[in-house]
């Protein structure tokens, strides 16, 4: 190899490395969670997680339909490493086996109907019956994703004054796209056709706290205890 | 003078009749004697007295209430057309009733009410019964009674020993997901009142118009507690029959509150009537059995109305009876009969964890009360009838395609701290496709609810990554396989199961092949219920020994 061809080849080793760096460094802001929805389908469910680095279901059913038949589980982790992470970590809880997948995210497994597959630090989980199709058009969107830090909003959420004893007092949470609020000690919290409500248990004592956990448009997660 | 004249006046008279009327010859003799009138004759007077069969104080108004029986007993009555029995009160006629005479007595039969058809409000009346000739009263007799007006307003069900009545968790009022409603441990779980909507006029009792207001039947839903918009929580808590649970063998106190009130703020409380309650059968009284309005009676059980793990449906006849001026002590006609549903577990919730969704929820209790349904309260027993229960009727499958958890997950790859999503189980949001995962936190979860100890436990091959199988029978499918999984694999990475600490397994995710050789057909169904865990390793896997296990905690339900 000549002189010109060593300089070639070594700034293109360069130039490589720098673009994998760039690529490694790369983090996607979150996804919308909109942009999810299959043409066809409405979200009818989201369920959120129960512990940091679980994924957020989104359930989808067929127009007109309540009952979903697909779910679109999605992580936007902090890195591309915590997401790896969370995906390896689904796998063990895999009691069978899955094959890897090619042609979908940066690393895919599962099969026809059941998909694991991570993009940057976004990790997914896609069940239902085209599973790998969904999966394509999910990573397709993932990849455009805005990149940045995924850096999710407080949201805002007021305890009431007084918690009367017999009495449901509203809760208003504002500023996500769908939250679960749990309340412990002297409260219970629940969801009603109006909104979240929150009311003393009685024989219990009065100190309560509540724990919120909540989604917001770009599938960014947030927790909190009032 | 005159005497004189009058003598000689019939003197002559007499002597011109003897002329006139005679042969003129010989005077006739006058006849002086004549036929004296016949004496009258005898006319028994007749008379009316009260009979002693006669009601003298009844609750028109309560079930099993069908006349009023007044009777009055007579002599010479036979002279008597007809009688009647008129209900006064202060003077004025409430009601006539046409009466049954015979030789002996004046019978009526009154239903309580005024001559519009109208209840009567309760207080004393008066009932006099008149005998008749044509339209003449020829006799009369009278008697007071006390309408009554009584009844139950609140039960309360106590327990005699610390945690035996459990609260009750509904998942879905209204319908709406985690929709939670608590019925706490010390509600009253028994009410009749007035609604919101309803007039001042009505009383726990009756409604506005007078009729009796009719008892809460059983509340049966088992998703959401009943609902009424008026309530400060949306809950019924004006009228409402509500379920309760217990820990099997439990003795309870039962609260009555009685009422004495009828529509129109009309209260049946007089001086000289006393009212008592009759324990229902199978109680005890536990005090005084006096009945005021708005007093209360205690009763204990004689014995436990919840004797093991079930659904007992349970009716109590409540009867009472007055005794009016210290006289006897009577029976009221009727009773009334108010039904309770109870759940028995086998003992108060065992859980790990205190936030607001661990305690039993109702649809959870019901099902595992219909499972073992009075059989036992053993709670090996009780955990394998769970097991059965979740292997053949919840219509659940097993993941053949990958084996992956669709309600359970685990927080990194400790596999401690899992959460289990009942909320969405409870629906089958996610399908009714499981793996072992699932099937660990439901009869774990299942189990906690009714006082079972259950934990999970993660069985991995010490040093591989799966271990193999031998043949074995997953949930929802037909027929033994030597590979649970479609694509042949014969091998589990991880297996989970649940039991308590240290203990048999319990395992709803598969059946085991109980022969000699699970390894080979012929196979025998052995539902996986209190197995100690080397026998359960070792009809699992070829590998049974090299198999460990880790992780002894519940699931935390979500």
């Amino acid at each position: 190899m000549n002189t010109l061809s060593k300089i070639s080849f070594v700034a293109t080793l360069i130039i490589a490395s720098c673009l994998a760096s760039t690529v490694d460094a790369q983090t996607r802001r979150g996804i919308s969670l909109d942009a999810l929805t299959p043409a066809g389908m409405q979200r009818v469910d989201v369920a959120l997680p129960f512990h940091e680095d679980g994924t957020t279901a989104l359930g989808f059913a067929t127009q007109g339909e309540e009952r979903p038949t697909l779910f679109i589980e999605l992580l936007v982790a902090s890195s591309a490493s915590n997401a790896t992470e969370a995906m390896d970590a689904r796998i063990t809880t895999i009691s069978g086996q899955v094959a890897e997948l090619e042609g979908i995210g940066e690393r895919a497994v599962g099969d026809a109907q059941y998909v694991l597959f991570t993009r940057d630090n976004l990790f997914f989980v896609v069940r239902g019956a085209n599973a790998t199709e969904v999966s394509r058009s999910v990573d397709q969107l993932a990849a455009r994703a805005p990149v940045g830090r995924p850096v999710v909003r407080s949201i805002s959420v007021a305890r009431p004054a007084q918690l009367p004893t017999g009495t449901a007092i509203p809760l208003e949470v504002v500023g996500a796209e769908s939250a679960r609020i749990t309340a412990d000690g002297g409260a219970l919290c629940r969801a009603t056709r109006a909104g979240y409500v929150l009311q003393r248990r009685e024989g219990q004592p009065e100190a309560y706290s509540l724990s919120i956990v909540w989604v917001d448009a770009l599938g960014r997660v947030g927790r909190t205890t009032r | 003078m005159r005497l004189l004249r009058a003598q000689v006046c019939s003197l002559a008279l007499l002597l011109t009749v003897s002329a006139c009327g005679s042969d003129p010859g010989e005077p006739d003799p006058v006849d002086l004697s004549f036929d004296a009138p016949q004496a009258p004759p005898t006319v028994l007077r007749p008379t009316l007295r009260l009979g002693d069969a006669t009601v003298r104080i009844a609750d028109p108004k309560l079930p099993g209430f069908e006349e009023w029986a007044l009777f009055f007993d007579g002599e010479n009555l036979a002279s008597a057309d007809s009688c009647v029995v008129k209900i006064e009160r202060g003077g004025d006629l409430i009601r006539e009733l046409e009466g049954t005479l015979t030789a002996t007595s004046c019978a009526a039969t009154w239903d309580g009410l005024a001559e519009g058809g109208d209840y009567v409000d309760p207080g004393m009346v008066d009932a006099r019964a008149e005998l008749l000739i044509g339209t003449r009263a020829v006799a009369n007799a009278a008697t007071t009674l006390a309408v009554a007006r009584v009844g139950v307003r609140q039960i309360q069900l106590q327990a005699l020993t610390r945690r035996a009545r459990q609260p009750l968790l509904y998942r879905a009022m209204d319908g709406v997901r985690f929709g939670y409603y608590e019925v706490e441990a010390n509600r009253p779980p028994w009410r009749i009142a007035p609604d919101f909507a309803e007039r001042s006029s009505a009383s726990f009792l009756d409604l506005a118009d007078g009729t009796p207001r009719d008892l809460p039947e059983i509340w049966t839903d088992v998703d959401s507690p009943p609902l009424d918009d008026t309530s400060p929580d949306g809950a019924e808590r004006d009228s409402y029959n509500l379920p309760t649970a217990w820990a099997a063998g439990s003795e309870m106190s039962i609260v009555a509150t009685f009422s004495t009130e009828a529509a129109n703020g009309a209260t049946f409380v007089e001086d000289n009537v006393e009212l008592r309650v009759v324990p229902p059968e199978g109680t005890n009284a536990d005090g005084s059995l006096e009945v005021t309005n708005a007093g209360t009676v205690t009763l204990v059980t004689n014995g436990s109305l919840v004797p093991n793990v079930g659904r007992y449906d349970v009716a109590l006849d409540w009867r009472f009876e007055a005794r009016l001026e210290g006289g006897e002590w009577m029976e009221l006609p009727g009773s009334v009969t108010t039904t309770h549903r109870f759940y028995g577990t086998a003992a108060a919730p065992r859980f790990d964890y205190s936030d607001s969704l661990h305690v039993p929820w109702v649809d959870v209790v019901d099902q595992v009360a219909q499972w073992v349904d009075g059989e036992t309260s053993d709670p090996d027993e009780v955990g394998s009838m769970i097991v059965e229960g979740v292997y053949f009727e919840l219509g659940l499958r097993y993941d053949r395609e990958r084996g992956a958890s669709f309600y359970t997950s685990y927080p990194g790859r400790t596999w401690e701290g899992a959460n289990f999503d009942l909320t969405r189980f409870q629906e089958r949001v996610n399908g009714d496709v499981i793996n072992c995962s699932d099937a660990a936190s439901i009869v774990s979860t299942y189990a906690n609810m009714v006082g079972l100890d259950f934990r999970y436990h993660i069985l991995q091959h010490r040093t591989e990554r799966g271990f193999d199988l031998n043949y074995l029978r997953a949930i929802g499918g037909a027929e033994f396989a030597f590979a649970p999984f479609t694509s042949g694999r014969n091998a589990f990475s991880y297996h989970a199961v649940t039991g308590p600490a240290d203990g048999d397994f319990f395992d709803a995710t598969l059946a085991l092949d109980g022969d000699d050789d699970p390894s080979s057909a012929p196979h025998e169904l052995w539902l996986v219920q209190e197995i100690p865990p080397m026998d359960y390793l070792n009809a699992l896997s070829p590998e049974g020994s090299q198999i460990g296990v880790r992780v002894d905690e519940q699931v935390r339900i979500r």
